[in-house]
């Protein structure tokens, strides 16, 4: 719709919405025909100025973002009126012109909106293409009587707690706790030992302290996500089994890469 | 059961008679395709098979596509997301839509933007994303890692450690993509890249 009605009536619904200052300033270059190489600050920042203008006149909260969008528009056009290089310029030459910076991400956004136009355009599964949901096998010869339930986990996991009082009741000023990746190798070592499977509860009762075992229990959680273990209950609130699928010598960067932080 | 030569050994296949272009592999294939709906690679489908070359079931694969296209069948044979799945052929899209009932789920605009930047530019931070767009992605980036199509693939080494995404197969199987080399070039970056 054009904006400059909207100022005669009440009732305009203003319907453009724009994703931020760099979508209203490409939707301005395409309404204007402003060629992005060239850059006419001052007409650009004419354009969006008014439009802000606009904005404020039908009420519309303009947010932060646009503002300092603004003020970085009206900046660049006040270097062109001056004819000068902008001073960070001199300082380094190897810094690129703020005004040819801005035309950049325009024109980088400009091309990611492209992409997505072709990739909305094509045959797409769910709307033009369709699939069978993928077939299932009644597995006999895997334990999987019933799924394990998450309130079986829970259970085990506070039982564990409970039946065995921590023993690190010392506190360890400045000790690295145990990470998420050495006990998915304490694990998967353990689980190796014993054939490649074995009881959780059993395994968590091994461990001496309680930081470990909670540790090791969100180290095999994590293992079943990717699919390094699995994990299997015969029975509702059963003991539930740990099955190695992966070697104990398995790569831990999917592991290292995403968890180490929250447990370091 | 008839059986094929090969390299002195008899494979059993069911109507594998002629050894040119492995006739009898191609409806053993489209029955595993079919019950496995989900993309499936030429080595999984051989190891199924037992017995048969990855590179027999590659041919084979090609030659079972071909036909289904010549026949103008109701199924396609598509190279997808490193596998191949069978398809419904696009031009029955309005009767199936309506069939199953609804209309289908279309992303936004700025999903498919924010999209796009994490395809091409993977693995990428919220923050690249957001430098990008201009705008905040955080819900975006959510509402796509719900949909499957953007997971998290680790965390960058810079302070802060930003968790980085990356695009998933549910996103090449979605978009219909073998790769994502399948992606689409995008356009005028040696222009933009060179100064």
């Amino acid at each position: 719709m054009d904006p400059a009605d909207a100022e005669d009536t009440a009732w305009t619904v203003h319907t453009e919405v724009f994703e931020g200052p760099l979508d209203l300033l490409l939707y301005l270059v395409r309404r204007d025909g402003i060629d992005l190489e060239q850059f006419p600050v001052s007409r650009i920042a004419e354009a969006y100025l008014e439009y802000l203008d606009r904005m404020r006149v039908l009420h519309l909260g303009v947010a932060a973002e646009y503002l300092v969008m603004a003020a970085t528009l009206v900046w660049l056009k006040s270097l062109e009126l001056f004819q000068r290089r902008p001073a960070v310029l001199d300082d380094e030459e190897e810094a690129e012109d703020p005004r040819r910076a801005l035309a950049r991400r325009l024109l980088e956004l400009q091309r990611y909106r492209e992409a997505a136009e072709r990739l909305d355009a094509g045959v797409q599964l769910g709307r033009e293409v369709f699939v069978r949901e993928p077939g299932e096998v009644d597995v006999a010869d895997r334990p999987v009587a019933s799924p394990i339930d998450a309130f079986g986990l829970l259970d085990l996991y506070y039982e564990l707690l409970e039946r065995e009082p921590a023993a690190d009741l010392v506190i360890e000023v400045g000790r690295r706790g145990p990470d998420v990746a050495g006990c998915c190798r304490g694990v998967l070592q353990w689980l190796h030992r014993r054939g490649g499977e074995g009881d959780l509860a059993d395994l968590l009762a091994s461990l001496p302290t309680r930081a470990q075992r909670v540790v090791t229990f969100l180290a095999v959680l994590e293992m079943a996500r990717l699919q390094w273990v699995d994990l299997h209950q015969e029975a509702h609130l059963g003991p539930v089994g740990v099955t190695a699928r992966v070697p104990a010598w398995v790569d831990l960067s999917p592991i290292t890469g995403a968890l180490q932080q929250e447990a370091g | 059961m008839s059986g094929e030569e090969e390299g002195g050994r008899l494979v059993p296949f069911p109507g594998g008679g002629a050894v040119e272009g492995d006739e009898g592999l191609l409806p053993a294939l489209e029955a595993l395709l079919f019950a496995a709906g989900a993309p499936v690679s030429a080595r999984v489908l051989a190891a199924a098979l037992e017995d048969v070359s990855s590179a027999r079931v590659e041919a084979a694969l090609e030659r079972l596509r071909r036909r289904l296209t010549a026949s103008s069948r109701a199924l396609e044979l598509v190279r997808v997301a490193g596998g191949w799945q069978l398809r419904t052929d696009p031009r029955f899209a309005d009767a199936i839509v309506r069939l199953l009932g609804g209309t289908p789920q279309r992303l936004s605009q700025a999903a498919l933007e924010t999209l796009s930047v994490v395809a091409y530019r993977q693995p990428v931070t919220r923050t690249e994303v957001e430098a990008l767009r201009g705008v905040g992605c955080g819900p975006v980036l959510r509402t796509l890692i719900d949909r499957g199509l953007v997971r998290v693939a680790g965390r960058k080494d810079e302070p802060g450690r930003p968790l980085q995404y990356a695009t998933t197969d549910r996103f090449l199987e979605v978009f219909g993509l073998p790769d994502l080399d399948g992606l689409p070039t995008l356009r005028e970056r040696e222009e933009i890249d060179e100064d």
